[in-house]
């Protein structure tokens, strides 16, 4: 019972240890191997996938997407990245925001995006991606009358092939 | 040969304090209170995201299968690769998708009730972490602490109270020492979590000027008021910034100690209501304060209501003293013999 004890005991702390390290070191984060494999496992098994930098250390401009679907016809319609769903509306704005920092992986993603358009919509022809940044501006610049700003920051053009 | 100086008698009250930190059993009520509010918010999410779920879990989805799936060293469950398993019988990415949420609903139903408890909070467990391998660019901070939770309902004793599973064993709710460091590894856990997002917060330039929330307040996705006027108050923008800084980096500190426990609970709680509140991420802020809530703010209303308190009685054994904890169901009527010092170490 005591031996029980204890381990329960030895498997806890290693546990808290290595969250912690995972969280704070990015503990075998990059190292080849099996057993920094298995770290990595454990870490999102344990749900330790993510730093718990919330809103940290700075709070990033908000960002929104959208499909101009041109069809067979020549026809154009605008169609909005978002949810009415509020809950559905944070993780769309968390798939822009991840594709969009991924300056090389841009492109691939937003052919992923164009790609439910096309799906779902048969007489599509052609789908351009627009994103768009907010320029917010200080508290001080809102002020003095500056207001907040849509600014494109990726256009992209996918069609069938 | 009894060591008598300052260091020794130091490291002999710092060697038990630490062993009555670690070993002194809890009653599992805070552990069946967590099992319930954590099934069902994720229950409530499974609710929400289920007409969207092609979309943002699915193969032919926003990001499709073959940009996310992991690499080939690390071997991560997820619904792209039980597919692969499932397709020599003929089951679509589509109808793997939906079945996994089903199962995992299932499994998240009989977590509530408490039926078969280990067994469900391991296939919950599973099922979300098939989930979020497959849909883990769509995830936000809700989802990381179901996950966390969830793998804490797996192997803690969550089933031993409030639950089918304790009304058909029909014995005593009793203290244990798993339910007591269970409910250490989860409060130490979140002073991880608090002081992490704390200290990142503290490193930001934003978060000292207030920045910080008029952006977010700010941000269409987060806006539920209009809050433009706080540029004709900044200073308002700025306290807010530094309480959130002080709470966050303050919790692994103050939410230990007897008397600041109770502020740091309510502030806690009163933060994330904000949260919710003011920028409509009520999801994220339900289940933290679930978390809280459970790990340390349930024992306090329990040991004001004087309802199944803990006793800590001294037993003399020889030259040495061990604390034995036992449980007592207690009406208020019993008195104020009942120490609450046991809980609040």
């Amino acid at each position: 019972m005591r031996i029980t004890r204890a381990l329960l005991v030895v498997a806890v702390l290693l546990h808290l240890l290595l969250v912690a390290l995972f969280i704070w070191t990015g503990f075998a984060e990059d190292w080849p191997g099996k057993l920094p494999g298995a770290l990595r496992v454990y870490k999102n098994l344990s749900g330790t996938f993510r730093d718990y930098a919330f809103f940290a250390p700075a709070v990033a401009s908000d960002l929104k997407a959208g499909f101009l679907v041109t069809d067979t016809a020549g026809e154009e319609t605008f169609v909005n990245f978002v949810a009415k769903n509020r809950e559905v509306g944070f993780r769309y704005n968390c798939i822009i925001a991840a594709c969009m920092r991924d300056v090389r992986g841009r492109d691939l993603f937003a052919q992923s995006w164009a790609a439910l358009p096309l799906g779902s919509n048969p007489d599509a022809n052609r789908v351009t991606v627009m994103v768009k940044t907010l320029d917010l501006p200080s508290m001080r610049d809102y002020r003095a009358g500056k207001r907040p700003e849509w600014k494109t920051v990726y256009v992209g053009e996918f069609g069938r092939l | 040969m009894k060591c008598h100086s300052p260091i020794a008698r130091f490291a002999r009250r710092a060697s038990a304090l630490i062993e009555r930190f670690i070993a002194d059993g809890a009653d599992p009520y805070a552990l069946g209170f967590f099992r319930i509010a954590v099934s069902v918010v994720a229950i409530i999410q499974v609710f929400i995201l289920w007409p969207y779920l092609l979309q943002l879990y699915g193969n032919f989805g926003f990001i499709q299968w073959a940009l996310i799936e992991t690499e080939t060293d690390t071997w991560l469950p997820s619904v792209g690769k039980l597919a692969i398993l499932l397709q020599p019988y003929r089951v679509s990415s589509s109808a793997c998708v939906q079945g996994v949420f089903v199962f995992y609903a299932l499994s998240l139903l009989g977590l509530l009730v408490g039926w078969k408890t280990r067994l469900f909070a391991i296939s919950s467990w599973l099922a979300h972490t098939l989930a979020v391998n497959s849909g883990y660019i769509s995830l936000y901070g809700v989802d990381t602490m179901i996950h966390i939770c969830l793998f804490y309902c797996a192997w803690m004793p969550v089933g031993h109270c409030f639950s089918l599973d304790q009304n058909y064993r029909q014995g005593p709710v009793s203290p244990s020492f798993f339910a007591g460091i269970s409910m250490r590894t989860l409060q130490l856990h979140l002073c991880i979590i608090y002081f992490s997002t704390g200290l990142a917060k503290v490193k930001g330039l934003q978060w000292w000027t207030g920045d910080a929330l008029w952006r977010a307040f700010m941000q269409p996705q987060f806006s539920v008021f209009d809050l433009s006027w706080l540029a004709w108050a900044p200073w308002l923008a700025q306290i807010g910034c530094w309480l959130v800084m002080l709470i966050e980096v303050g919790y692994p500190f103050l939410i230990w100690p007897a008397k600041s426990r109770p502020i740091w609970v309510i502030a806690t709680i009163a933060l994330h209501l904000g949260i919710g509140m003011i920028m409509g991420l009520w999801m994220f802020s339900i289940m933290m304060i679930v978390m809280t809530f459970s790990a340390f703010g349930l024992r306090l209303i329990l040991n004001r209501m004087s309802y199944g308190q803990l006793r800590t009685v001294q037993i003399s054994e020889g030259p040495r003293t061990t604390t034995f904890s036992a449980f007592y169901a207690v009406s208020r009527a019993s008195g104020p013999e009942i120490s609450a010092v046991h809980m609040m170490l």
